[in-house]
C-alpha cells in the first residue's frame, strides 16, 4: 500500500514540474501564469454551471480511462478505445433513430447495442493477440482509423439527415440518458462511469477472475503455473475493455449529443488510456485523473475567452505532464525492478 | 523596458492588471468571432475583415477557435455569451448551429452573426452571400470561353463546361442553379455536365472527376467543393486546361490554369456589419444581411494571369449581364 | 612465451556473495580454452573481470606478459580482448556491415563509407570461414548467423583472444558444429579461444585445455586429452558428502505418478525428452539427477502440463492426464515447485498472501461465487508463515522484501498446503542459505511420510543422496540408469551423467 502511495506522491511531484515548466511557457507569450491558473479554476469549477460542465468533460474520459485500465491490468494495451467509442456511439444512435421503443426500454438496447458494437470492434485484435500473439497496440491503433473513417461514411452516405448537416437524424427521446441537472448537459453518463469504476476496481481486488487477470498482467508466466488460460483471457479481457469503450460512446451519443456526427467525439479515447496510465492502472485513481483533464479541458475553454493565451497552451501543458510522468515512471522501474522483462507495463 | 521585466511585471500584478485593464478599455467595442476553420480558406477571408476593422475603426478583437470536439461548442458559446462583453460575436460553420442556437435562446442579449447561411432563429443575425448571382457570373464566363472555342489558346471544340460540387446538399445545389443560368443566358449552346464528388476532403477524387470531364470536352471546370476542389484546380494544371475557384482567391493555386475565382467576400461582410456597430447602427435580431453582386459582397475575379486571354467581347459581355443582375434586369434563381 | 592470459588470484565479491575466489587462470597462445563448471560456479563472472566489465577485488590480470588495468571493455578491447556474449546485441534494421562497424564506422568525407565497410566484412568473413552476406539485414537472420555477426564484430575490433560465453546455448547441433570448426581456424591462425560451457561433450570435442570452476574456485587446470567425462563431471560436482541421509521408514506405497516414453521438444525445436519412462510411488522421493540441460527442466515442465509432449503417456493415479492444461492437471492433483521460481513460483510486486491464492482462487474455502474471502486467505497466510517458518513481517508483506530462502518457502507454504498427491519439486535449495535448506529438506520428509508421492529434480547431488529413496539420472532426455538413494557411488553416478553406461564405456549421445 505504501509502495502505492509512493508511485501517486512521484506522480504529482511530476506533474508539478510540469506545470512549472508550463508557466514558463506561458511567460513567453506574454501571459501571466497566475492569470492562466485562476481563469482555468474559474473556468472549471467557477459555479455550479462550469462544475457540471467539467463533469461533462470527465466523463467520457473516466469511461474510455476505465476500458484502458481493464486491459493495463491485464498487461495489455487497448488504445483502439477510440474506434470503440465511435462505433458504439454510431450504432447507439442507429437504434436511438430506428426504432420506437418505450423509454427505459429503448435507452437499454441502445446502451446494451453500443457494448456490442465496442466489443466486435475489438474482437479481431483480440482474437490475433489471443491466438498468434499479434501486438494488440498497432492492430488496435490500425482499427481506429477503420472505425472513425466506417462511421463517417455511414453517416455521411446512409443514415444523413436531410440537410446540409453531416449528421445523423436525432434519437427519439425514449433513448436519451437522461440528464442530471436543469442547467447543463451533464447526464447520468457520469453515474455509469463512477459505478463502473468502483465495480472494477471490486472486480480486481475481490473476485478470483479479477485476481487471475491482475496476476496474468503482473506475471504471466507464474499466471500460467498457477493454470490459468492465458490465451482465453486474453481475449476475454480485450473484450470487456472493448465494451467498455464502445459504452462510452454509448454515453457520448445518448447523453449529449442524442445524434451522431462526423468527427463525433475525437480523442477522448486517448485522453482515457492516458488517465489510467496517470493512475497506475487503478479504476479509482481513474476517477480523479479524468477529473484532472477534464477539469483542465473545460477550464481551458473559458482560458481562450479571457486571456491572450490560446487554448493551445493547454494541450502543450498537457503533453508535459504525460511527458513528466511517463518519464517518472520509466525511471523508477530502472531503479527497482531488476526483472523489468516479467511485465510488459508496470503499474 | 525589457520584455522579460515586462513578464515579471505581469506575474506579480496578475489579476488586479487585467481588471484594471479590463475597465479602461470598457467604451471600447469588442467583436468576438467563433469557428474552427480560421486558418482554412473562408476563414483566413473573415479573420482578414476583423484585422482590418481592427486597425481602421478600433475595436477589440477575440478569435476563438472551436477545435473539433463536439462536446465544447456550447460551454465555449456559453463562455462568450456570459461574460456580457461582446457587442457582436460572428459564428462560422455549420456544426456549430445547435450550440449557436441553444446560447442565443439563452442570452438575447447577445448578437450573434451567422455567416453564410440562414437558420430559423430570431436571434441570430445572418450575413448570406448571393453566391448565386457570383456563380451566374462564373457561368457565363464559362460558357462564353467554351463557345469561342480553340480560338482562345488553351480550349477546345468539346462546346461543354463542367461543375465539380462537393456533396449534393441544397447550398452547393444554390451554386450550380447560378452557374447553370449564367451559362444558358451567355450562350444558351453548351452543354454543363455537373457531378458531385460525395465529399469535401478527398482531392484525388476532385482531380479524378475533372479529368473525366475534360475527356467528355469541358474545357473549364468550376470548383464548388472545399478541399476537394482544390484536386479540381490542380487537375486543370495537370490537364493544361482551365478551373474556376470559389469562396476565396484561388488564382495561385494552379496559376494560369484557374480562368477566375468567384468570391464570396467575408471580409467585407464582416468589415460592414462592425463598421454599423461602430457607427451606432443598430442591426436587428433576425436580419439577414445578403451580400450580392450590388454590394460587392460576391464578385467574380478574372485571375490576372490569364485575364489578357480572354477576349475583348467576352469581357464586355460580362460586364453588361453583371448590370443587368445589379439591375434586377436578370433574376438569378435560387435554391434553398 | 608469455601466456596469452594469466590471470593471478583473482577475487571478485557482490556484497557478502563470492563470485571468485582467488583464481588463477593460464591461457597458451593459440589454444581453445574451455572454462567449465556448473551453473553459478563464477565463469561468466571471471569472464566478465577479464573483459573489462566487472573490477577485480584481488588479483592480476597479465596479458601477452603485460600487467594490465581494465578499467573498461574499450580498454580489453584495445589490449586485444574480444567478447561475445550470450545475448547478442545487434541493430536489426540494419546490414550485417553496419552492424560489425557500428561505433567505428569507416568514413570517407563525413559520410558512412558503406562500400568499404562491406568489403572488409565480406573479406573478413572469407578469412574465418563466417558466411555472412554483408548487406543483408539482420532482422532476417538465424540466431546462427547473428553469431557469426558478434564474432565478426570482435574481429574488426582487432581482437587476438576472443571470449564466447555459452556460445553454443543457443544453437542447433549443425550450426554447434560449424562454429567449432570456426574455433579451429582462429587457432591455427594464431588466435586464442576461450570458451565457457557447461556440456562436456563440447569441452571434449574443441577444447585443447580446461579449466574447472566449482564454487567460485578453481578446481583444476589440464590438458583436455587427459580427462574423461567423468573426470569432468566428478570435478564440476565435487564431492557430497554435506548433508546426512535422512533417516526413514521404508517405502510401500501404491504407484502414484507413471510415466511411459515420454518425449518432448524444447523452444528451439530441439528433441529435449527421448523416451522417459519412470514411476513414483506413495511416501516415496524419486530423485532425478544431471548436468543442468539434460532435459529435467522439460520433464518438469511436461508434467505440470506447461509444455506439451510429442509422445508417451502420464498417468496419475492410474488415471492418464497426458495433454491436460495446467489447470486441469493441477486439480488432477499434482502439487509443482518451479525450477525458476522467481520467474514461474511467484508475483514479487504482490504480497504473500496473494502469492499464496494462486492455483485456488477459484475453490471454495479461498472464494465463495467468484468472490475471495480475504478473511479466510488472511488467516491461512498467517498459519502457513507460521508452520513453514516464513521470515516475514506478515502476510501483507510484499515478496520481493523477502529473502530467497523465504520466497522459497512461500512457493513450498502454497503448494504442500493443498490436498495433491504427487509432489513436483525442481531445485528446491538453488541460491538458498544453509539454514533454509535444512528447513526445507525437512518440509519434504514430513511430506513423503505423509504419504506423498515425490520426484525431486536437482542439481546437488548431495541434496539428492540426502533425501531421495531412488535415483534417476538423465543425460540428454533420456533416463541412463537408476541408483538406490541410500548406497550412491560417485563414480558410477559420474559416469551416468557424463553419458557414459558403467561397463559399456560408449557414449550414449553417440548411439542416440
Amino acid at each position: 500500500m505504501s509502495d502505492r502511495i509512493d508511485s501517486l506522491l512521484g506522480q504529482a511531484l511530476a506533474i508539478l514540474f510540469a506545470l512549472g515548466l508550463g508557466a514558463i511557457v506561458i511567460l513567453t507569450v506574454d501571459e501571466s501564469p497566475l492569470r492562466v491558473l485562476v481563469t482555468l479554476l474559474n473556468g472549471a469549477f467557477g459555479n455550479p454551471e462550469r462544475i457540471a460542465g467539467t463533469l461533462l468533460q470527465t466523463t467520457p474520459i473516466l469511461i474510455c480511462g476505465i476500458a484502458a485500465c481493464i486491459s493495463l491490468r491485464a498487461g495489455l494495451f487497448n488504445i483502439g478505445i477510440e474506434g470503440q467509442l465511435f462505433m458504439g456511439g454510431f450504432w447507439a444512435t442507429w437504434v436511438g433513430f430506428s426504432f420506437n421503443l418505450p423509454p427505459v426500454l429503448h435507452l437499454l438496447l441502445a446502451m446494451a447495442v453500443a457494448i456490442i458494437a465496442g466489443m466486435a470492434w475489438i474482437a479481431i485484435p483480440a482474437f490475433f493477440r489471443a491466438r498468434y500473439n499479434t501486438n494488440e497496440v498497432v492492430s488496435t491503433i490500425l482499427a481506429n482509423y477503420v472505425a472513425i473513417l466506417v462511421t463517417s461514411y455511414l453517416t455521411i452516405n446512409i443514415f444523413k439527415r436531410p440537410g446540409g448537416l453531416s449528421e445523423t437524424p436525432p434519437i427519439h427521446e425514449s433513448a436519451y440518458l437522461p440528464e442530471l441537472f436543469s442547467f447543463s448537459r451533464l447526464n447520468w453518463g457520469l453515474i455509469i462511469g463512477l459505478v463502473l469504476a468502483c465495480a472494477v476496481h471490486f472486480f480486481f481486488t475481490r473476485m478470483s477472475r479479477g485476481y487471475a487477470v491482475s496476476e496474468m498482467g503482473a506475471n504471466p508466466k507464474f499466471a500460467e503455473y498457477g493454470g490459468i488460460d492465458i490465451k482465453r483471457q486474453i481475449f476475454v479481457v480485450l473484450l470487456a475493455s472493448g465494451a467498455v469503450g464502445g459504452l462510452a460512446g454509448g454515453v457520448e451519443a445518448l447523453g449529449v449529443h442524442h445524434r451522431f456526427m462526423e468527427g463525433f467525439a475525437p480523442g477522448f479515447g486517448f485522453d482515457g488510456v492516458i488517465a489510467a496510465l496517470l493512475a497506475n492502472g487503478s479504476p479509482i485513481g481513474t476517477i480523479f485523473t479524468a477529473l484532472f483533464f477534464g477539469a483542465l479541458r473545460s477550464g481551458s475553454l473559458l482560458l481562450e475567452v479571457d486571456t491572450t493565451a490560446s487554448r493551445e497552451i493547454i494541450t502543450v501543458i498537457q503533453a508535459l505532464i504525460i511527458l513528466a510522468v511517463s518519464a517518472q515512471i520509466t525511471i523508477k522501474r530502472r531503479a527497482s525492478d531488476s526483472t523489468a522483462g516479467e511485465r510488459r507495463w508496470k503499474f | 523596458m525589457s520584455s522579460w521585466s515586462r513578464r515579471l511585471v505581469a506575474l506579480c500584478g496578475a489579476t488586479a492588471f487585467a481588471l484594471a485593464s479590463q475597465a479602461a478599455l470598457a467604451k471600447d467595442v469588442h467583436i468576438a468571432a467563433i469557428s474552427g476553420y480560421f486558418a482554412q480558406g473562408f476563414g483566413v477571408s473573415i479573420v482578414n475583415g476583423l484585422k482590418k476593422a481592427e486597425k481602421d475603426l478600433g475595436v477589440k478583437v477575440k478569435l476563438v477557435d472551436t477545435g473539433n470536439r463536439a462536446l465544447d461548442y456550447e460551454e465555449q458559446f456559453n463562455n462568450i455569451a456570459k461574460s456580457g462583453e461582446y457587442d457582436l460575436v460572428f459564428v462560422m460553420g455549420w456544426e456549430l448551429v445547435d450550440a449557436l442556437q441553444k446560447t442565443a435562446a439563452a442570452y438575447p442579449n447577445t448578437k450573434f452573426v451567422f455567416i453564410d447561411g440562414v437558420l430559423d432563429s430570431k436571434q441570430i443575425i445572418y450575413a448570406n452571400f448571393a453566391q448565386n448571382q457570383g456563380s451566374f457570373m462564373a457561368g457565363a464566363l464559362a460558357a462564353l470561353m467554351a463557345e469561342k472555342g480553340s480560338a482562345v489558346e488553351g480550349l477546345g471544340d468539346g462546346k461543354a463546361i463542367g461543375f465539380v460540387g462537393g456533396r449534393d446538399i441544397p447550398v452547393i445545389r444554390d451554386f450550380l442553379a447560378g452557374y447553370e443560368q449564367g451559362a444558358k443566358t451567355a450562350a444558351p449552346d453548351i452543354r454543363l455536365d455537373s457531378v458531385f464528388a460525395g465529399t469535401f476532403d478527398d482531392p484525388a477524387k476532385g482531380s479524378e472527376l475533372t479529368m473525366a470531364l475534360y475527356g467528355q470536352g469541358s474545357d473549364i471546370v468550376y470548383n464548388v467543393a472545399g478541399p476537394t476542389g482544390e484536386g479540381v484546380l490542380q487537375a486543370s494544371a495537370a490537364a493544361d486546361k482551365y478551373s474556376i475557384g470559389v469562396d476565396i482567391d484561388q488564382c495561385n493555386v494552379a496559376p494560369g490554369h484557374v480562368m477566375a475565382s468567384m468570391l464570396k467576400k467575408a471580409d467585407v461582410a464582416v468589415y460592414s456589419l462592425v463598421k454599423d456597430v461602430v457607427d451606432g447602427k443598430g442591426i436587428e435580431p433576425g436580419s439577414i444581411h445578403t451580400y450580392d453582386l450590388k454590394s460587392g459582397g460576391v464578385e467574380l475575379l478574372l485571375c490576372p494571369q490569364v485575364v489578357d486571354k480572354i477576349p475583348a467581347d467576352v469581357k464586355a459581355r460580362l460586364e453588361a449581364l453583371k448590370t443587368d443582375v445589379i439591375d434586377g434586369k436578370i433574376t438569378v434563381a435560387t435554391v434553398k | 612465451m608469455p601466456f596469452a592470459i594469466e590471470l593471478k588470484s583473482i577475487t571478485k565479491r557482490f556484497g557478502s556473495f563470492v563470485a571468485n575466489e582467488g583464481v588463477n587462470l593460464a591461457v597458451e597462445r593459440g589454444r581453445i580454452h574451455a572454462i567449465i563448471g556448473e551453473n553459478g560456479a563464477g565463469k561468466t563472472t571471471l569472464m566478465n573481470v577479464l573483459f573489462g566489465l566487472l573490477q577485480p577485488d584481488e588479483g592480476e590480470i597479465w596479458i601477452d606478459g603485460e600487467k594490465k588495468i581494465l578499467p573498461n571493455p574499450a580498454a580489453a578491447i584495445a589490449a586485444g580482448i574480444g567478447m561475445v556474449h550470450q545475448h547478442f546485441k545487434l541493430v536489426p534494421s540494419l546490414t550485417v556491415a553496419e552492424n560489425v562497424f557500428l561505433g567505428m564506422e569507416i568514413r570517407k568525407g563525413g559520410l558512412i563509407d558503406h562500400k568499404a565497410q562491406i568489403e572488409r566484412t565480406a573479406s573478413l568473413s572469407k578469412q574465418f570461414g563466417l558466411q555472412v552476406d554483408p548487406s543483408e539485414r539482420v532482422g532476417l537472420l538465424s540466431v546462427g548467423i547473428e553469431q557469426r555477426i558478434e564474432i565478426l564484430k570482435v574481429l574488426v575490433r582487432g581482437a587476438r583472444t576472443i571470449i564466447l560465453d555459452e556460445p553454443t546455448a543457443v544453437l542447433t547441433p549443425q550450426e554447434s558444429r560449424e562454429l567449432f570448426q570456426t574455433l579451429r581456424g582462429f587457432v591455427a591462425q594464431g588466435m586464442t579461444v576461450l570458451f565457457i560451457s557447461h556440456h562436456l561433450e563440447e569441452v571434449m570435442e574443441v577444447s585443447d585445455t580446461v579449466t574447472v570452476l566449482r564454487h567460485g574456485k578453481e578446481v583444476a587446470t589440464r590438458p583436455t586429452a587427459e580427462l574423461t567425462k567423468s573426470d569432468l563431471v566428478q570435478m564440476m560436482v565435487g564431492r557430497f558428502v554435506s548433508f546426512d541421509r535422512r533417516p526413514r521408514p521404508p517405502t510401500s506405497g501404491k504407484t502414484v505418478l507413471e510415466v511411459e516414453d515420454l518425449w518432448c521438444r524444447d523452444e528451439r525445436r530441439v528433441q529435449a525428452l527421448r523416451g522417459v519412462s519412470f514411476k513414483v510411488r506413495a511416501g516415496e522421493i524419486v530423485g532425478i539427477a544431471g548436468v543442468a540441460g539434460n532435459g529435467q527442466t522439460e520433464l518438469a515442465e511436461v508434467l505440470s502440463g506447461l509444455r506439451p509432449s510429442s509422445h508417451g503417456a502420464i498417468r496419475l493415479q492410474g488415471r492418464p492426464i497426458t495433454g491436460l492444461s495446467a489447470r486441469a492437471i493441477r486439480a488432477a492433483g499434482i502439487a509443482h515447485v518451479p525450477g525458476d521460481r522467481l520467474v514461474r513460483g511467484v508475483d514479487r510486486n504482490a504480497s504473500i498472501a496473494l502469492n499464496m491464492l494462486m492455483g485456488r482462487q477459484d475453490q471454495k474455502p479461498w472464494s465463495r461465487s467468484g468472490i475471495i474471502d480475504h478473511r479466510y486467505l488472511t488467516e491461512q497466510t498467517t498459519a502457513l508463515i507460521k508452520r513453514f517458518d516464513i521470515r516475514a513481517r506478515g502476510p501483507e508483506s510484499p515478496v520481493k522484501s523477502l529473502s530467497g530462502g523465504n520466497i522459497q518457502k512461500v512457493v513450498l507454504a502454497r503448494e504442500f498446503s493443498g490436498d495433491a498427491g504427487f509432489l513436483l519439486i525442481d531445485q528446491p535449495t538453488r541460491g538458498v542459505d544453509i539454514g533454509a535448506q535444512e528447513a526445507i529438506h525437512g518440509e519434504i520428509m514430513r511430506q513423503r511420510e505423509a504419504g506423498k508421492a515425490i520426484l525431486l529434480i536437482s542439481v546437488q547431488l548431495d541434496e539428492l543422496s540426502a533425501l531421495a529413496d531412488r535415483i534417476l539420472v538423465m543425460f540428454n532426455g533420456t533416463v541412463m540408469g537408476e541408483l538406490p538413494g541410500d548406497r550412491v557411488d560417485e563414480e558410477e553416478i559420474g559416469m551416468l551423467m557424463a553419458g557414459v553406461r558403467p561397463g559399456s564405456g560408449a557414449s550414449a549421445r553417440g548411439a542416440a
